[in-house]
């Protein structure tokens, strides 16, 4: 299948658009991990309840 | 909609206006928070705040970006300092003044009351800079004017769904970004506890 040259700007938009969207969710995903390990981090240093 | 010879650049549309359509209604909804933290001091307000900002950034950078493409293939170059180019500019720039202004403070307390200062700011600021500017008398824009209103039916309705459903990833997007921010900000505030 070849792709017809008329179609490649709405490709290019198309892929800008998504993949923006999902970089910025990768941002999301990068912040909530770091979340995660400090709280990780917190738990294990947290002595157990008696 | 004018269209280049031979090529779908009416299709464009579809990515590119629901884009800046989202980064208005985030930094609309960014500055509805800031109200909200100035009357209640909650925290999650100024956590969802920043949220909306961020993401109404982030889909403004890729509005400008796809509007620059549609750009080169309707008037001939990606960047013609058009009234539109010039306002969409001056809004991420303000966007960009604004984060780092926030990230300047320490008082946290301050830091959210000057936030949403900010926000309100920032809303007006981009309501002048995309809907104003580009119309004082003055100024000659080659960007369409009503594509959401003016357009064929069968346009608008394609058009329409596509802002719908962006904007509701928009939304989620900011949520999600905000429960981080929540959880940041009880970890900071709970540092030294336990």
């Amino acid at each position: 299948m070849s792709i017809e040259p008329k179609l490649i700007p709405i490709l290019i938009v198309a892929l800008i658009t998504w993949g923006g969207i999902f970089l910025y969710l990768l941002r999301v995903d990068i912040l909530t991990r770091k979340v995660q390990k400090e709280l990780d981090q917190r738990l294990e240093n947290k002595e157990p309840r008696a | 909609m004018p269209q280049a010879a031979g090529l779908n650049t009416s299709n464009i549309m579809y990515f590119h206006v629901p884009m800046a359509i989202s980064m208005e209604v985030a930094f609309l909804m960014a500055a509805w928070h800031g109200v909200r933290y100035l009357q209640t001091r909650r925290m999650e307000h100024d956590a969802q705040s920043v949220a909306f900002a961020e993401v109404g950034l982030a889909f403004g950078i890729i509005a400008t970006i796809t509007g620059a493409i549609w750009a080169k293939l309707n008037w001939g170059a990606y960047w013609s300092w058009d009234p539109q180019q010039i306002g969409i500019v001056a809004v991420l720039l303000t966007y960009f003044a604004l984060f780092a202004l926030r990230g300047a403070t320490e008082d946290d307390e301050k830091t959210r009351s000057a936030w949403a200062v900010y926000a309100i700011f920032g809303i007006v600021a981009a309501i002048f800079w995309t809907f104003i500017f580009r119309r004082l008398p003055q100024l000659a824009t080659l960007h369409p004017p009503a594509v959401l209103i003016d357009s064929s039916p069968i346009f608008k309705v394609a058009l329409w769904t596509n802002v719908a459903g962006f904007a509701m990833v928009m939304i989620k997007a900011a949520l999600l970004r905000g429960r981080v921010q929540v959880a940041q900000e009880k970890l900071k505030e709970n540092a030294y506890v336990d």
